[in-house]
């Protein structure tokens, strides 16, 4: 029985990480202590650097990594906006930095629970993302992310995300590999691009004009464009080897759906199981869950997406003064211009921690069946008294 | 940009803004005016030499015939050699005078 930070600590130990430097964080903080025990006990063989902050951590991550070591990092919500700056830099380096990510809401309100504000909000920062749907997929997808990471026509740091508390703190069996099938699948670290040799100084990072920015911008672009059949073709390998199979975006009943919800992490878990209620009682309803979100599955959704579909995106977090969350842009975007048959509703659930309860996903499956239909999003399972949630009465 | 591996001699590419030398950060890129030297006023005395920052003037040999030569990859155009030359025989032209559009050499 593992929690999810547990399958995460695991996934990290099988892949041999040479050094660990990582700042505790609500939920993620059990990654951070289990890793150093690992190192203390000696099962694990790496340097552990107890850094001062998240900007440290990242930091010394990718100096490590820059040397060519594997190395082993995790945050969540606060701790990643404090590392933003460096992750830009290991995204430039093109250091195939694996971290996972424990979401939690962004402050304020200040919140410890989940939701996808945080890595949402790093989304173009150069990094992959995967979303994990349960404690398993947390350990295969961190597998997974390491084996694209590093190839060489990828290069680019990946966040395996978990949905905080409902996943890091959730016990669940889950099947760890043995070591030997692990050192098959993913090989000694071997740097793809140049490392850091104190006999063969280097000079990195240097200050890159205008001539060269561009280009470099646009490698990054191929390597996101190289990723989406890399990821796919080292899903096939793992499913070869360890039996489970995954998929950048998974359709769940979505035979002649006429109402399909897309959603992300844990939520799924709740949306198939409402789905299979609605198929029961004879109503056409699927599910698409999106696995990766960043290379972003444009060609996949195209082709999973029934026709004359009614599309609901489940965000679980807002990009607030648009009219939808990300991951809803991200599929409107995609089905625009090739799909005018589908129609895409936003919604936005499960902020802050609150549940994904039965009725928020009932509320948006019945509004798209009806045919209801709103470009702007829909806040599901919201208190009506929003607006006047906390009171006060003035003396006089 | 291309690297060359000193062990084998190949060539390789590498991602991202990584270099094995300076010859990555293209100063001369920055370049909006260019010193250009008058060689018959040269004294050829290496004055400008030293205070040049980025070290990208070689004062040649008098008794060799040489000259002072300037490498444009680097020269970012600050005009120092020209403030300090005791001849007054370096003068700061318009870069898009001498190389039109692209402003490095
Ligand atoms: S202009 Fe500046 S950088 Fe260029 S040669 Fe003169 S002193 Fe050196
Ligand atoms: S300082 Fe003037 S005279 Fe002396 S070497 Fe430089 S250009 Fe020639």
């Amino acid at each position: 029985m593992l929690e999810g930070n547990g399958a995460a600590s695991e996934a990290m130990r099988l892949a041999r990480i040479g050094v660990v430097s990582a700042y505790p964080v609500t939920p993620q903080s059990p990654i951070a202590e289990v890793l150093s025990d690992y190192v203390s006990q000696g099962r694990l063989d790496a340097e552990y650097v107890r850094v001062e902050s998240e900007h440290s951590a990242m930091s010394v991550a990718i100096g490590a990594q820059l040397t060519g070591v594997r190395t082993g990092t995790a945050t969540s919500s606060v701790g990643l906006a404090l590392m933003f700056e460096m992750l830009g830099v290991a995204a430039g380096l093109r250091l195939p930095i694996v971290m996972p990510v424990v979401n939690r809401a962004l402050v304020s309100p200040w919140s410890l629970w989940c939701d996808h504000q945080d890595s949402m909000s790093v989304r173009d920062s150069g990094w992959m993302q995967f979303y994990a749907e349960d404690c398993q997929e947390v350990l295969d997808l961190i597998l997974i992310a390491y084996k694209a990471a590093e190839h060489a026509d990828v290069l680019l740091p990946t966040m395996v995300c978990m949905d905080g508390f409902f996943l890091s703190h959730m016990s669940q069996a889950v099947m760890v590999p043995d070591q030997e099938d692990v050192d098959a699948f993913l090989p000694f670290y071997e740097a793809k691009n140049l490392k850091l040799d104190p006999s063969d100084p280097m000079f990195i990072n240097n200050l890159t004009p205008s001539t060269e920015f561009m280009e470099m911008r646009y490698q990054q672009f191929e390597g996101f464009n190289n990723a989406s059949g890399i990821i796919k073709e080292t899903m096939a390998e793992f499913k070869n080897r360890f039996g489970r199979g995954y998929q950048p975006v998974e359709a769940y009943r979505c035979e002649d759906a006429e109402a399909v919800i897309i959603s992300l992490g844990s939520m799924s878990g709740t949306v198939k199981h409402i789905v299979d209620q609605y198929r029961e009682k004879g109503k056409k309803v699927g599910s698409i869950r999106i696995v990766c979100f960043r290379p972003f599955p444009t060609e996949d959704l195209l082709r999973i997406v029934p026709e004359n579909a009614h599309v609901g995106v489940l965000d679980r977090s807002m990009s607030l003064g648009a009219q939808a969350g990300p991951v809803c842009m991200e599929v409107r975007s995609a089905l625009s211009e090739r799909r005018p048959d589908v129609r895409v509703q936003p919604y936005v659930a499960g902020l802050g921690g609150r549940d994904l309860r039965p009725v928020a996903v009932t509320t948006a499956i019945d509004q798209m069946l009806e045919g209801t239909f709103n470009p702007a999003a829909q806040w599901l399972d919201v208190n009506e008294n929003a607006m006047t949630i906390r009171r006060y009465t003035e003396v006089a | 940009m291309p690297i060359t591996d000193s062990e084998s001699g190949r060539e390789k590419t590498v991602l991202g803004p990584c270099a094995l030398i300076f010859s990555s950060a293209q100063t001369g890129t920055w370049r909006d005016v260019r010193p250009v030297v008058d060689q018959e006023q040269c004294i050829l005395c290496g004055i400008c030499e030293k205070h040049c920052p980025v070290d990208v003037i070689r004062t040649g040999d008098k008794k060799e015939n040489g000259s002072l030569e300037i490498d444009f990859k680097y020269c970012k155009g600050c005009g120092i050699c020209a403030e300090v030359c005791p001849q007054d025989s370096i003068e700061m032209i318009d870069e898009r005078e001498v190389s039109g559009e692209k402003n490095y050499a």
